[in-house]
């Protein structure tokens, strides 16, 4: 009995780049709820989540030749959300993304990624559900990547374009946030 | 869809730009080590503070701000590349300067602006030329090379480049890092104030011969030819 070849993303981007576009309805597939829920979690309160996520997609279809198959293809499409989130940001103007970011200028040795425990972790991301709104959006960003998106530090570091180390200090000082919102409620 | 070569040309945009910035900055860079090292500025710091107020206020500022220019273009170049934007900034600055002090200095030691000042010289570099002809002009005040001549009881006379002849005057005060006997023929450096024609010398030391300055490139300075 012959098993059933599971293509891996970088394969199915492979034949899309080789020109089988219907390869790309299957990438969709797998992140369409992917992305709708990291936008529904990143944007807070935009009407129009949904278009945006359309055009996230239509921008890395567009742009598929580009994405170099030896790379991580969610990675590549994660990074082309969070462009066109920040876009939607910025139009909106309802939230100050400051042009450069000091977090990114100095090195952050004590930040090493945490291993938090399943209950911690679980216990984080339901206080996340209640206060995600109330965290800035830079660190609104990694919280969303880190708990709800499965990713490691590396990963998000490669959407979000900044130090590893940086991703450490945002979390950090996000659940020090979230602990100060907490204690006010 | 966009087609690959659009995308393959963007990248190969991006590094030519990488690897044209870089040698061009790399230029300049060995540039003010070459002009430093030519003029004599970069000993002036062993004459202490005095010396040092010498260097700094000799610096080539402009070129420097042009080099630091370089220096945030080439960052941000950089940063398009994972091994820059995984690090934080000032790693990156620090590594950025720390490669390009180290080859600067080290081009800066090869013939190749040596050569490029016989050149200009000779006015056969058009577009660097005047980056050349311009280390005569950029001689630091109080800061003066040449030749020992003959020694005198207040000191020696010395003749520079343009076949002038001063009698430098040494002093109590007169800072001698590297010893007090000239011999004529020794080059030397001398940081003083000039009055007619005596240098009343704040500090004095023997360069190398194969140093090159203006107009003496590596050839034996005209003083001893005579």
């Amino acid at each position: 009995m012959s098993e059933i070849h599971n293509p891996t993303d970088e394969e199915l981007v492979r034949e899309v780049q080789d020109g089988a576009s219907e390869a790309f309805g299957v990438l969709m597939e797998r992140y369409e709820d992917k992305i709708k829920r990291y936008a529904r979690r990143f944007l807070f309160g935009y009407d129009d989540g949904a278009d945006i996520v359309q055009e996230v997609f239509l921008k890395a279809y567009i742009n598929i030749q580009s994405f170099d198959a030896e790379r991580k293809f969610s990675s590549w499409l994660y990074r082309i959300a969070h462009n066109e989130f920040i876009n939607a940001i910025k139009k909106k103007g309802r939230e100050p993304l400051p042009f450069f970011d000091p977090d990114n200028l100095f090195p952050h040795p004590t930040a090493p990624e945490s291993a938090d425990t399943e209950i911690n972790r679980q216990e984080i991301t339901e206080l996340l559900e209640m206060s995600l709104d109330k965290l800035k959006a830079k660190y609104r960003e990694v919280f969303v990547l880190y708990y709800f998106e499965d990713m490691d530090y590396q990963e998000i570091a490669d959407v979000l374009k900044i130090p590893v180390a940086t991703v450490g200090v945002r979390l950090k000082r996000g659940r020090q946030m979230m602990r100060t919102f907490i204690e006010q409620m | 869809m966009k087609p690959r070569f659009s995308f393959i040309l963007r990248a190969l945009l991006l590094i030519s730009g990488l690897v044209i910035v870089t040698l061009l900055v790399l230029y300049l860079t060995s540039f003010v080590f070459f002009m430093l090292r030519s003029n004599g500025t970069w000993l002036a710091p062993v004459f202490g503070l005095r010396g040092l107020g010498l260097f700094m206020t000799s610096l080539p500022w402009l070129l420097l701000l042009v080099i630091a220019l370089f220096v945030v273009v080439l960052e941000i170049l950089v940063r398009h590349f994972s091994f820059g934007y995984r690090r934080p900034l000032l790693y990156s600055v620090f590594g950025i300067l720390f490669v390009l002090g180290l080859t600067g200095f080290m081009v800066a030691q090869t013939p190749l602006h040596e050569g490029l000042w016989e050149r200009a010289e000779n006015e056969r570099l058009p577009l660097a030329g005047p980056l050349y002809k311009g280390l005569r002009q950029e001689m630091p005040d109080d800061l003066y090379q040449g030749v020992v001549l003959t020694l005198t009881e207040q000191g020696f006379h010395m003749q520079n480049i343009d076949e002038e002849v001063f009698l430098v005057e040494i002093n109590e005060r007169t800072r001698l890092p590297f010893g007090s006997e000239f011999i004529p023929g020794d080059m030397v450096m001398v940081i003083g104030e000039l009055e007619d024609e005596t240098i009343k010398a704040f500090g004095i030391r023997k360069i190398n011969y194969s140093l090159p300055r203006p107009g003496f490139g590596n050839k034996p300075p005209p003083g001893i030819l005579r």
